[in-house]
């Protein structure tokens, strides 16, 4: 008996007998008590009573490629082979184990052990409540030609949100996505090759969905979840996101960073604002995105440009 | 040899004071001299690919130099973007390599980050880091040199 399968059963919120699952799975009622204490592990929340049984404390809807797929366009479909897992370490270095001969490779999982972010930071991965999935690809023109694909990628999860009628939807510079300046995702590109070669680019998405209170604990900044503000089950939102990803992809390798400044500037959340870049700690007032994606800083003495560094925005 | 990193090597010179390069890599080598400081010619050794079999084959190109001049600099791991430099892969971890050591056509040296791009350098040839150019954490310029391998 996998614990996939017995969460799967286990899905649906309601209660299930602990012998009602032993007959399931052909295994004895002391075996599933034994595999309920993995869900622990796995970050989810369960509740026992005597003579009900088991039950989530919140019904998971599980990934689903059928579904994922029915929000994902033919064409984009046919550039990509996807995959859905229960679990990984990290869905940025699990993806580069799927084998396709096509432009894409998604990987969406479940949960995962060590879900990264920024400079080896942890990324709060709890099994079947939010995002995670990566986007693999080859790039031939070289790095310089990337800039800008973060803030590209960090549209396309804003562009799904506010389609879906999520209020106040905003980037701070270069790409997470916060709702009423709230995080309610990361995104981490990573990439590899030598400067005469290909490159291989992996770009790595997290969405805070259902994430409890409990399970953001160890999250040390603002946070948010989706479902705080929009019912969306999590295969249409998993497909919608990629569909977009896809999108702006195409765009961006035919046009570049340019095509999207514009669109930049209606999600832009650091407009205007007081900010300071951490690293060359420089305190300005931010103004938006050059032709490259770099952030413009109002200084004293004029307009600084960044292209790196993380942004802290001044309390007022 | 990869026409674009000729290309390079050609852009290296004309933005410098340098007379003539020469790069051996294994079995390919290619001299580039400027002929004058507007036209740089490049010249490919003839036929690299049948090389001959004694590297001492390949004649200094500049007679009766100096010692000082004869010094060619170290070949270096340039940086392909504007960004960040990191040398580690996270503030705890120990950083990717040390001068000093050995390191193999692939290895990642460190990183470069850009919007929150992470660009893991690799060594493009094998050798030894010599010298490492850039302190962690600094900005860093399209091309500008990160390390120097021998």
């Amino acid at each position: 008996m996998h614990l996939s399968n017995l969460i799967s059963v286990l899905a649906d919120g309601e209660f299930h007998s602990g012998s009602e699952l032993g007959e399931r799975f052909g295994v004895s009622r002391t075996a599933i008590w034994k595999a309920l204490e993995g869900l622990e592990g796995l970050g989810l929340d369960y509740e026992s009573h005597r003579g009900k049984g088991y039950r989530l404390l919140s019904p998971i809807d599980l990934l689903d490629k059928s579904k994922i797929l029915n929000f994902v366009s033919d064409s984009h479909h046919a550039d990509a082979q996807i995959e859905v897992v229960d679990t990984c370490a990290s869905t940025n270095t699990d993806v580069h184990s799927i084998s396709a001969n096509l432009p894409y490779r998604v990987l969406f999982s479940e949960q995962q052990s060590a879900g990264r972010g920024r400079r080896g930071r942890d990324w709060v991965s709890p099994f079947g409540q939010n995002l995670y999935f990566s986007v693999c690809f080859e790039w031939f023109k070289g790095p310089a030609a990337l800039q800008g694909l973060s803030i590209v990628v960090g549209i396309a999860l804003a562009q799904v949100l506010k389609g879906l009628n999520v209020t106040d939807v905003g980037l701070k510079w270069p790409n997470d996505i916060w709702i009423s300046d709230r995080k309610a995702a990361g995104i981490l590109i990573e990439l590899s090759g030598e400067a005469t070669g290909s490159w291989l680019v992996t770009i790595g998405i997290g969405m805070n969905v259902n994430m409890s209170e409990r399970q953001a604990s160890q999250i040390d900044q603002p946070w948010t979840a989706i479902a705080q503000h929009v019912d969306v089950e999590r295969n249409e939102l998993a497909g919608r996101l990629l569909e977009s990803l896809l999108n702006n992809m195409s765009i961006f390798r035919e046009k570049g960073f340019e095509a999207f400044v514009d669109e930049y500037g209606k999600f832009d959340a650091l407009k205007n604002r007081s900010v300071k870049v951490i690293g060359p700690d420089v305190e300005g007032v931010a103004l938006g995105v050059d032709l490259q994606g770099g952030l413009q800083l109002k200084v004293d003495d004029g307009v600084k440009v960044f292209h790196s560094g993380e942004v802290s925005v001044r309390p007022i | 040899m990869d026409i674009r990193k000729i290309k390079k090597l050609i852009e290296l010179i004309e933005d410098s004071d340098v007379e003539q390069l020469e790069i051996k890599e294994g079995e390919e080598s290619i001299k580039i001299t400027r002929r004058n400081p507007n036209a740089p010619a490049v010249v490919a050794s003839p036929a690299p690919v049948i090389a001959a079999p004694a590297p001492v084959a390949a004649a200094p190109a500049a007679p009766a130099s100096t010692p000082e001049e004869t010094r060619t600099a170290l070949p270096s791991i340039n940086s392909p973007m504007v960004g960040t430099f990191y040398r580690s892969p996270s503030p705890e971890a120990p950083p990717f390599v040390q001068v000093g050591q050995q390191v193999k056509t692939g290895d990642v040296l460190c990183i470069v980050e850009a919007m929150k791009m992470m660009n893991q350098i690799e060594a493009d040839r094998d050798g030894t880091i010599s010298e490492v150019l850039v302190e962690n954490g600094a900005p860093v310029e399209f091309d500008q040199p990160l390390f120097s391998i021998s």
